[in-house]
């Protein structure tokens, strides 16, 4: 049953409706690849958006925090579907600079913070203090 | 009820479209609170989410680091320092640029859309199982991505016969047909080299014992003959990360000095300086000499 339509998948060809539908739809009860990927596209993207439209910098760093955890989702579920632990390797080095990322760049708002009581994205726009 | 809708309410499908659906909410909400301390508290609730569906991928030991390293200890110095500088939400009245905000919306729904479809019209049906492989047999960890793969490995298993044959060879001969021929040859070379009968052992193990739900997982060790948790377990990953023949280790000395220098570099940069008055004094230097030439003379 399942295998003769995964068979019929095989035929189709690639970017067609039927081919995408079947690249969407569960085989085995199990999660199919697409929808991790979809779904670590979209929140990558909220976390993008969140970057462009926010003011307060902390914020602008809790963004950045969605969209690493989003190439995070993306590095795992490639991995476990093609049973590689290269994918897990890599979500754990992006967890690893993600915490140093934040402990330096938090250390530069509060410095930011002393020098001029205000860390409005708009005014601060030199280099020096 | 028909097996094409039993596939859709599988316990794994509906945990992951519960999650999903969590993760993306709370993650829009985050965007969307104005208030900072608000923002961090949805920004944990998304790590959560995404934790149990790292725990629906096998990522045992990632779904762990995400809660106790991401939602405890990184989320509590948002909190602490947004606490600490006593930050509202800043003025929108001195927004810069007001035409930004709907310009990002378009452009962040363009780039979802893009991302969406080329993912939708090019990730290959991959029929779930994937090839298993243990991390822990040392292996070799090659793997290309097939289109056919998966559709040649299910053309196969259809295919009677048994034997010692590896799965390369088993492949082409259960496919007849010049066009499965060729496919199945291009297989030969994308699908990771694992011996056939050890990749279908899984496979049937893990339909067999969990009903197709992956979300634990135990196999039965070719060699030894005995059940063992596989893939994502936490003794693959050490194994995997410490193996001089694989890139890990390297990489993984240089992000601990990374992270050394990360903390040394935050100590030096929320130092408070001693001078009270560092640019004023001679109007020339940066205030960072300054305060250091400052600091040098008193001590």
């Amino acid at each position: 049953m399942h295998e003769t339509a995964i068979a019929a998948a095989g035929e189709m060809t690639r970017g067609s409706a039927a081919s995408i539908a079947a690249s969407l739809t569960p085989v085995h009860g199990i999660v199919p690849l697409s929808w991790y990927l979809i779904l670590s596209a979209i929140l990558f993207t909220v976390g993008a958006v969140g970057v462009l439209i926010k003011r307060n910098p902390i914020v602008i760093f809790m963004c950045i925090e969605l969209m690493l955890n989003a190439v995070n989702l993306s590095f795992v579920s490639l991995g476990r579907y093609l049973g590689d632990a290269g994918g897990m390797m890599y979500a754990i080095f992006v967890m690893a600079v993600a915490a140093a990322e934040v402990a330096v760049g938090l250390g530069i708002l509060i410095s930011i913070f002393r020098s001029r009581e205000n860390i409005n994205v708009d005014e601060i726009n030199l280099m020096r203090g | 009820m028909p097996p094409e809708l039993a596939n859709f309410f599988s316990a794994q499908v509906m945990l992951f479209l519960v999650f999903a659906l969590g993760a993306l909410s709370t993650g829009v909400t985050m965007v969307l609170f104005p208030n900072p301390v608000r923002s961090a508290l949805f920004l944990v609730l998304n790590l959560f989410c995404v934790a149990v569906l790292y725990l629906l991928l096998n990522a045992y030991f990632l779904a762990a680091v995400q809660v106790i390293v991401y939602a405890g200890a990184i989320m509590v110095l948002f909190l602490f320092v947004i606490m600490l500088l006593n930050l509202g939400s800043p003025d929108r009245a001195q927004d810069r640029l007001r035409w930004q905000q709907p310009v990002a919306v378009a452009a962040g729904i363009l780039l979802a859309a893009t991302l969406g479809g080329v993912i939708a019209s090019s990730v290959p049906a991959v029929p779930g199982i994937p090839p298993d492989r243990t991390p822990v047999d040392g292996q070799d960890f090659r793997v290309g991505i097939g289109q056919q793969a998966p559709h040649a490995r299910m053309m196969s298993m259809s295919g009677a016969g048994g034997g010692g044959a590896t799965g390369d060879d088993r492949t082409r001969q259960a496919t007849p047909g010049a066009v499965t021929e060729a496919r199945s040859a291009r297989s030969a070379d994308l699908v990771p080299r694992i011996p056939y009968e050890e990749r279908e052992r899984y496979r049937r193990d893990a339909l067999g014992t969990v009903g197709g739900n992956t979300i634990t997982r135990i196999g039965i060790n070719p060699q030894t003959g005995q059940r063992q948790q596989y893939q994502y377990h936490f003794d693959g990953i050490g194994q995997v990360l410490y193996d001089p023949e694989q890139p890990w280790l390297f990489a993984f000395e240089i992000t601990s000095v990374l992270l050394l220098i990360a903390v040394i570099g935050s100590v030096v940069l929320a130092l408070r300086r001693r001078n009270p008055h560092p640019v004023e004094v001679t109007g020339t230097g940066t205030a960072g000499t300054d305060g250091s030439a400052a600091e040098e003379v008193r001590a």
